[in-house]
């Protein structure tokens, strides 16, 4: 997928105008935020098992060469093959090859976001092999040519009315006068669709939630049961997904598990928890006849060396985003790449350059509500903190806002002279505020006072204060 | 692909500033897999009656419906009722777990056709038979055995599991447990813990049951095994 997230200032004001958009974030992140907070009141072991999947990813990561090492051997052991990718183009080329080895010509596919980052499906496309999604979110996108804009819930920006325009479309076999302006109608349309995709498919792709080293496995998470069909139906199965995913048994799996699907929808368990172990065994009546896994790195192992190394315990839940007020404001597509909300804003500055998505680790407010609600504990402030000072250590900001910056330096490393400029300041702005306290304009502040005006000082700062005896 | 293989590991070894042949690390991993996980729900810590209450609580929670039969002749008679309401026609594809074939009789008394195998697209009712039922959920656990196909679980639009109240535990790790018990470290190809029908909020976040799996889910728990 072709980054855009250059354009994140003026997508992000684009979004802001879009009342139908701004309608279906005021949805999205109420019903997610409650769902979590309802699930994570119901379990007291829950700042327990939060600890438990930290140790669990940070003990990985750690060892992730051997963990991988283990998996691969696992997987091999029973007829599977893995393939190991550096970068998105071999990851592609991985897949390619293995539908040209079966001589696929339909491939079906269960969501999964590391498929987005690599591109695969315009991949496949050029080789002149259409993919299917299955997930009925992104089946919708897909009709509609367009990137998912929630992690969890690729379609959240769209009504009914959208969904029924998709369809009709696309679905040209069926009658005109039906009616589909229901959710209901919507969906009986997409199953009978897609039903005769999955029977039909030679290759089944998913993602995989994690990977379990001592059994040389795939957790794979869905509500609609189409990863398991995928998984089941055709010829050959191939699991695609990131380096960081695994962890060592079973048990830690179900640690992480846990946390997932209470941090991502509130539920206690979703309709599909599966684990896929390989290809259809000697007597066995249905399942594929191949099992592959491409395990990509494209900037995994560069992360992992870097000071954001943290960001690869994420479990890609999207609890982050749920709860962070500039994704509520301006939605997925904004952040113009894969990964939206504060992930992304980690995410996207690794993989597409920091150059190209210098604005996300600036669009926070460092409220902090994404670190108090991940799962496995990534100080997402902090990292958005780090890729900031990169920025300036590396010349890529504004040159107003690094002489801004140089100045409130110098001034805040010396005390003498800042508590002259807060005096100052203090009274200055007491002045301008005059009886009503507030200030409704302010040069160089425009971004606050045209929304709301700026409450003023009174006239002394705290430090005189704080020394004339006020407690 | 090995180069490929190589050059993930060599990065990721850079990364870490270690080496492949680190004896000590190579322990450390060994010990490892032996173990590990988290802290025990109060979810799951159920046994006995108290086991099989929440978990018919919880299934019921994710939209399954429940019934208790006392023998497993009569899932039969569970099943008709069911096809019945819901107005499908009086054939089965079902398991061919020997347990469930004791059950026969039962489904030939009530004038259901039945047939044993994997499901085709065409099935619309499917009766399977549980491998452990999960109280800190309410899901059921299913393995993919020749006796017991995964296509059964998740094409037919109406599906039928049959659940031996003696394998309903309290929380996964026992059901890995068993697993562990049966399998060992080779599991089978599919393990699918599967909670009420399919479902999807993928349209305007509205919850909608059968996306692409069964629309319906009719647990039967047998008393008596």
């Amino acid at each position: 997928m072709k980054p855009q997230s250059h354009a994140f200032k003026s997508e992000s004001a684009k979004a802001l105008e879009d009342p139908a958009l701004q309608h279906a974030l005021s949805q999205i992140q109420g019903l997610l935020v409650n769902g979590r907070r309802a699930a994570v009141d119901a379990l007291p072991e829950f700042q327990a098992l939060r600890e438990a999947g930290r140790a669990i990813k940070d003990h990985t990561l750690d060892h992730l060469d051997l963990y991988l090492e283990h998996f691969a051997s696992q997987v091999e052991a029973r007829g599977g093959q893995v393939h190991f990718a550096a970068t998105a183009e071999e990851a592609c080329a991985a897949v390619l090859a293995i539908c040209r080895d079966a001589g696929a010509e339909r491939v079906i596919k269960s969501k999964s976001m590391v498929t987005e980052e690599i591109g695969l499906n315009a991949a496949l496309e050029a080789a002149s092999i259409r993919p299917v999604e299955t997930d009925l979110g992104e089946y919708i996108i897909q009709l509609r040519d367009e990137p998912p804009s929630h992690i969890i819930a690729p379609a959240v920006h769209l009504g009914r009315r959208q969904v029924e325009e998709a369809f009709r479309a696309n679905h040209t076999s069926l009658p005109v006068s039906r009616k589909i302006d229901e959710p209901a109608e919507l969906l009986a349309e997409a199953r009978h669709v897609l039903r005769s995709q999955f029977v039909s498919a030679d290759v089944g792709i998913t993602g995989a939630n994690f990977l379990v080293a001592e059994t040389g496995s795939a957790v794979v998470v869905t509500n609609e049961g189409n990863a398991d069909l995928t998984m089941t139906l055709p010829r050959v199965h191939i699991v695609l997904t990131g380096i960081e995913k695994v962890v060592p048994t079973l048990e830690d799996a179900l640690v992480l598990l846990r946390l997932l699907v209470r941090s991502a929808t509130g539920q206690s368990a979703t309709g599909y928890t599966t684990i896929a172990s390989g290809k259809r065994e000697a007597r066995d009546l249905d399942g594929p006849d191949a099992f592959h896994v491409v395990l990509v790195d494209n900037g995994r192992s560069k992360l992992l060396g870097s000071r954001n190394r943290e960001m690869l315990r994420c479990i890609r839940c999207g609890a982050c985003m749920n709860h962070c007020p500039v994704y509520g404001a301006v939605g997925g597509h904004a952040y113009g790449w894969v990964y939206p909300g504060p992930m992304g804003a980690v995410l996207t500055p690794n993989f597409v350059g920091l150059h190209e998505a210098k604005d996300l680790p600036n669009a926070s407010t460092f409220c902090g509500r994404c670190e108090s609600v991940c799962p496995v504990m990534i100080p997402l402030p902090k990292l958005m903190r780090n890729l900031r000072e990169e920025q300036f250590d590396a010349r890529d900001v504004a040159r107003s806002q690094r002489w801004a910056l140089g100045l409130w330096a110098t001034v805040a490393a010396h005390p003498t002279l800042y508590r002259f400029a807060s005096r100052l300041g203090a009274r200055v702005l007491a002045r301008l505020g005059g009886r009503r306290g507030k200030l409704a304009r302010l040069p160089l502040a425009r971004g606050w006072t045209g929304h709301r005006d700026l409450p003023a000082p009174t006239g002394s700062t705290f430090t005189d204060l704080w020394k004339g005896g006020a407690r | 692909m090995s180069g490929g293989r190589e050059t993930v590991l060599s990065s990721l070894r850079r990364a870490l500033g270690v080496t492949g042949d680190d004896t000590v690390r190579r322990a450390g991993v060994a010990a490892r897999l032996e173990g590990a996980g988290g802290p025990s729900l109060a979810l799951g810590r159920l046994s006995g009656d108290a086991a099989v209450q929440a978990f018919v609580t919880r299934a019921q929670g994710l939209s399954a419906s429940v019934e208790h039969v006392a023998e497993i002749e009569g899932l039969g008679s569970a099943a008709a009722r069911v096809i019945r309401r819901l107005g499908l026609p009086p054939r089965v594809v079902m398991a061919s777990d020997p347990l469930l074939l004791r059950g026969m009789s039962g489904f030939a008394v009530q004038g259901i056709a039945t047939r044993s195998g994997a499901a085709e697209a065409a099935d619309s009712v499917g009766v399977n038979v549980a491998a452990a039922a999960v109280a800190e959920t309410g899901v059921v656990m299913m393995t993919s055995r020749p006796e017991t196909p995964t296509s059964l679980n998740l094409l037919p639009e109406l599906w039928i599991c049959a659940v031996p109240r003696s394998r309903i535990v309290g929380s996964y790790e026992e059901a890995l447990a068993l697993l562990r018990r049966d399998y060992g470290l080779r599991l089978p190809r599919a393990v699918n813990f599967i909670g009420g029908p399919s479902r999807t909020g993928d349209i305007e976040e509205i919850l909608q049951l059968g996306a692409h799996g069964p629309k319906t889910v009719h647990l039967v728990i047998i008393d008596a095994l």
